[in-house]
């Protein structure tokens, strides 16, 4: 048979069955759009973040404060920084034990306190606050109780140094002797506790080329330290701190799409792969004697399965067509208000300004996905058929 | 000249095993009228599909023109069909959606012709079995009778040598049938071979030999 003619008989039949192929059209249509859909907010989140991170960087820098573990060396630490070139520079601080620390420039709100458990270091960065009353932090403090708290607290707590300062935290019952008291005035405190065995390390970053910020920029950072980020990642702070947080926040919105995204997208795949099998069973049993007939007056059995998939092609490429216009119109219009409104929904409030776009991956994914369930499927299910006496095909029987 | 050696086919296993044909040992000879008859389930079906290549035998050969057709493989096989044989079946098994024309010209499609021959072909086919005015009609839309003329349309198309009919008049009525029987007639008249599956005994004596089949075995052979 020449394949010209195979082609336009495949059309025929798909044309003259024509309310059974709409029915697989409009099937796989609605699954593709779906698939289409999710991809388009994937790749949107993910390119949209990345750009919005560099945006907020370029805005607030990209220092961070992170505390340490015990475990891990900060020469060592900073050593791997510097040969992986992460940065230009850096000014370090060290904390160890118990104490206070707050920062003037990112305490927007002045009834938040922040209270690390950490002691002052001893290689002040600018960030240091003045001490007022007390001893600064010294070797002989390490794994010590003690804590430094600000002005105001002591004042409106009337402690003074040497006093215990008790409370809790995750259900655990800490007290520490209040060892120095500092400045208000420097800086505005957020207090948040924690149990800390380990030390700090205030490490505020200049980033060598801002351009490169991206995911990789932090997974780059965990790669040094796993520990520290795996075990102290809630407790790692940024002192302009919005880089971070918004990294953070922008983390969780990425897992969320993500997760939500390949969930619906797997179980579309799953829906269509099962649509088609069982349509292609239906088919091939429904047809049994056009398939036996065409097997009588001698289409080879590779001729049938080129039957059968040209027409399943041809359904595939109109559906996903269809599908990709779709998605092409709510992408360029709905989908720039949704898109903030499902965020704001599920993840509250966050600046992300997102620029909806169409996945070609999604589509190509789409298309090959069920172009390979189809060739497979049919291969499998044609393979067993074409091998029966034609008769039997014929006569419908097994 | 069609050969069978010691052909036997059985379907089942054990218990429930049926043997349909039992050792048939037959020669049919080139451009004749053949009729087979017999009881119902005598195997009669089953011996015409293996003639035609539709089904494998379980045991013995057959050989059509000193090809064995019995061990080709399924494409060649397949290839065969297309050039040797034209089928028409009580239950005519046309592409319903397809027109008269589209269903006719399927072997020539099949077998790689181009379009203006095979349209040339089908379109004097159609013309001789009187149904130019439903050339380019659905065949749902056809009566009985005229799907059975657009399926002898179809077996002829081709130009194969052996025509094989199985009731092809069993669903039709007696003016309808009757114009079957002619038309087999007719072609056996250019040279063809026409075998002919029948209950109908008036049927069955049109032809130049009856073979009649019991239990899957030869009963006996009349020549006319
Ligand atoms: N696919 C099959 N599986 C099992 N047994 C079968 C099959 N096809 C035919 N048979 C059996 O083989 C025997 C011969 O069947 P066949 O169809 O050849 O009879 P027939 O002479 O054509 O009968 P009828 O006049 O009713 O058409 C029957 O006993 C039938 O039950
Ligand atoms: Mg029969």
């Amino acid at each position: 048979m020449k394949f010209f003619d195979l082609c336009k008989l495949s059309f025929k039949n798909l044309f003259y069955n024509f309310y059974r192929s709409i029915a697989s059209i409009v099937m796989l249509t609605l699954l593709s759009v779906i698939i289409i859909f999710f991809g388009g907010i994937m790749k949107t989140l993910n390119g949209d973040i990345q750009k919005n991170l560099i945006d907020q960087t370029e805005k607030y820098g990209m220092d961070m404060s992170m505390i340490m573990s015990e475990k891990q060396n900060t020469q060592e630490f900073i050593e791997l920084m510097d040969e992986q070139g992460l940065f230009d520079t850096y000014t370090m601080s060290l904390y160890m034990g118990v104490g206070a620390f707050g920062n003037v420039a990112e305490a927007e709100d002045e009834t938040k306190f922040r209270l690390h458990p950490m002691c002052m270091g001893k290689e002040n960065a600018s960030y240091t606050p003045k001490l007022l009353q007390g001893h600064t932090w010294s070797e002989d403090c390490k794994g010590k109780k003690y804590i430094w708290i600000d002005e105001e607290t002591a004042l409106s707590t009337d402690k003074k140094v040497g006093d215990i300062l008790k409370f809790s935290f995750n259900n655990q019952n800490f007290e520490y002797e209040i060892r120095g008291i500092i400045s208000s005035s420097s800086c505005l405190l957020e207090y948040t506790f924690f149990d800390f065995e380990g030390y700090g390390v205030d490490v505020t970053l200049y980033q060598k080329n801002l351009d490169k910020v991206d995911m990789d920029f932090f997974k780059r950072l965990e790669d040094i330290d796993k520990y520290l980020i795996s075990k102290y990642n809630l407790q790692t702070n940024a002192i302009s701190g919005s880089s971070y947080n918004y990294y953070l926040s922008a983390m969780t919105i990425k897992k969320w799409a993500t997760g939500i995204g390949i969930f619906l997208i797997a179980v579309c795949i799953g829906c269509s792969i099962g649509s088609i099998l069982n349509t292609i069973k239906i088919n091939i049993s429904k047809n049994n004697y056009s398939l036996g007939m065409m097997r009588a007056i001698g289409a080879k059995s590779s001729e049938i399965y080129w039957y059968i998939v040209l027409q399943w092609l041809i359904i595939i490429f109109i559906a996903t067509l269809i599908a990709g216009i779709i998605v092409a119109i709510m992408t360029a219009t709905i989908m720039y208000d949704i898109m903030p409104m499902m965020l704001r929904l599920i993840f509250g409030d966050i600046i992300l300004i997102t620029t909806p776009q169409i996945s070609y991956w999604a589509i190509l994914i789409n298309i090959f996905v069920l172009f390979a369930t189809i060739m497979l499927s049919s291969l499998v299910l044609l393979r067993k058929y074409t091998q029966k006496p034609v008769i039997n095909i014929l006569q419908g029987g097994e | 000249m069609i050969q069978l050696n010691d052909v036997r086919k059985i379907y089942g296993e054990g218990e429930s095993q049926v043997k349909a044909l039992d050792g048939i040992t037959l020669q049919i000879p080139d451009g004749k009228f053949i009729s087979i008859v017999g009881k119902s389930g005598s195997g009669k079906s089953t011996l015409l599909n293996m003639i035609g290549a539709l089904d494998n035998v379980s045991s013995g050969t057959i050989e059509t023109d000193g090809i064995r057709i019995d061990d080709l493989p399924s494409d060649k096989l397949a290839e065969y069909r297309n050039k040797n044989i034209g089928y028409i079946f009580q239950a005519f098994y046309l592409e319903p959606q397809f027109t008269v024309m589209e269903n006719v010209e399927m072997p020539l499609i099949i077998a790689g012709e181009d379009k203006a021959l095979r349209r040339e072909k089908a379109h004097k086919l159609i013309e001789r079995l009187g149904l130019l005015d439903k050339e380019n009609k659905k065949v749902n839309t056809l009566s009985g009778g005229q799907k059975q003329r657009v399926s002898i349309a179809r077996a002829l198309v081709v130009d194969p040598k052996i025509i094989l009919a199985d009731e092809p008049t069993g669903n039709l009525d007696v003016k309808n049938a009757k114009e079957v029987m002619d038309l087999l007639r007719e072609i056996v008249s250019e040279g063809k071979t026409v075998i002919l599956v029948t209950h109908n005994q008036d049927d069955a004596k049109k032809a130049d030999i009856t073979i009649e089949i019991q239990d899957g075995k030869i009963a006996c052979i009349e020549e006319r």
